[in-house]
């Protein structure tokens, strides 16, 4: 039995449970409320042992409630200890060392060795949050675990535009402002370790080169583009003003959202964030790859940028984590 | 060319800002890529981080993904 069939088994009895309980209190509530009101009737037509058995009863209602609450705290923590063992597991295969905390006087000396090791420390502290966070897709968590994890940092200290190269099959990228990336810390980090994932798990070909991926980007974009422009009444080019508007009152959550729109529009829908319109015109392709990444960034990153990517793409975000399961 | 709206301008300023001589890591502002952009690329021209330009373009290497 699979964790993932534990958990949900889990959830569903824990739902029951909780769901049965509710039902017994109300059902001891109104038959507490009865025999409130027919304790008079009990005691003048002489037939006090009914009531006597009613209360009995009542109690022993009570009783089983609080046993059923017992019962399913006890689930609750049990599936609860059974999450940390599966996302252990989950660190355990990402190979993410534990963090060592060395005070001797070499680092006290050296402020930049220092520096350095609380980096590492910050990265090795976000990546196994991730993991362990409930929000994020399990698919995601556990394709960055066997392969993402895996992805050859050459530099982490590198000052130009963040990046993954598929010929030497590394990424570059500045850790230190990754870490206080406006759109969540690593957000550059977990978009280049989407690039390798999209180039690295099949053999032979891309996930993105999916045919039905790239289709359900354009088809989410003009949907969108469409449905903005019923909303308001207006032209196509009046839509697109709306959606810069509506992505620049949550710029950094739409950031990745942002790039795909701008590049399927031009640039017409972007909001701040975006590669140039130069970069998408060296490769018609590209919109899939970045999309693909941007999606993973996403899924891996803050709350509610996912949600936004699901906001503009429906249909495409739900055939990426179809083609992240192939990673697997 | 799309018109630039002079709030988003100051927005995508603030970012440079933020990020003192880099541009943002990973994805470029759109709405920096004018007279503005070129000023800043000039700024940190001067300020020796001349290899910014080549990122900006892009570089050399056409299948580098960014």
């Amino acid at each position: 039995m699979s964790n993932r069939f534990s958990f949900s088994t889990a959830d569903e009895v824990i739902t029951l449970l909780v769901s049965a309980n509710e039902h017994l209190r109300e059902q001891n509530q109104q038959l507490s409320f009865l025999s409130c009101q027919m304790a008079g009737a009990f005691r003048d037509s002489g037939y006090e042992p009914l009531g006597t058995s009613m209360a009995s009863a009542l109690l022993n209602c009570e009783e089983i409630s609080k046993q059923i609450g017992l019962i399913t705290a006890a689930l609750g923590r049990y599936r609860e200890e059974l999450y940390r063992l599966y996302t252990d597991g989950l660190i355990q295969k990402a190979g993410l060392p534990e963090p060592t905390y060395d005070n001797s006087p070499r680092f006290g000396q050296n402020g930049e060795a220092l520096e350095q090791q609380n980096r590492q420390l910050a990265f090795l502290s976000e990546v196994k949050h991730r993991l362990r966070e409930k929000d994020i897709p399990t698919t995601a968590r556990e394709v960055y675990a066997s392969l993402g994890s895996k992805c050859t940092v050459a530099s982490n200290a590198y000052t130009g535009t963040a990046h993954y190269h598929p010929k030497k099959q590394y990424i570059k990228f500045h850790l230190e402002s990754d870490l206080q990336h406006p759109c969540g810390p690593l957000s550059s980090y977990f978009h280049e370790v989407g690039h390798m994932i999209d180039f690295q798990a099949r053999d032979g070909g891309r996930l993105s080169s999916d045919a039905s991926f790239g289709e359900a980007l354009r088809a989410d974009c003009r949907n969108y583009i469409a449905s903005v422009q019923k909303r308001y009444a207006c032209s196509e080019d009046g839509a697109c003003f709306h959606i810069r508007q509506e992505m620049m009152r949550c710029v950094n959550l739409y950031a990745d959202a942002s790039d795909i729109m701008g590049a399927l529009t031009g640039g017409a829908c972007q909001g701040i964030w975006g590669h140039s319109q130069e970069y998408w015109q060296k490769d018609p392709d590209r919109f899939r790859r970045e999309a693909f990444a941007c999606f993973f960034s996403a899924v891996m990153g803050i709350q509610g940028r996912a949600e936004a990517v699901q906001h503009f793409f429906p249909t495409a975000y739900r055939r990426f984590l179809e083609l992240l399961k192939e990673a697997l | 060319m799309i018109q630039i709206d002079e709030q988003l301008l100051a927005s995508a300023e603030d970012y440079f800002q933020a990020f003192g001589h880099m541009l943002p890591l990973r994805m470029l502002p759109l709405h920096l890529s004018n007279e503005t952009l070129c000023a800043q690329i000039a700024d940190c021209i001067a300020r020796g981080k001349d290899d910014l330009t080549e990122q900006y373009c892009g570089g050399d290497d056409e299948d580098i993904l960014y």
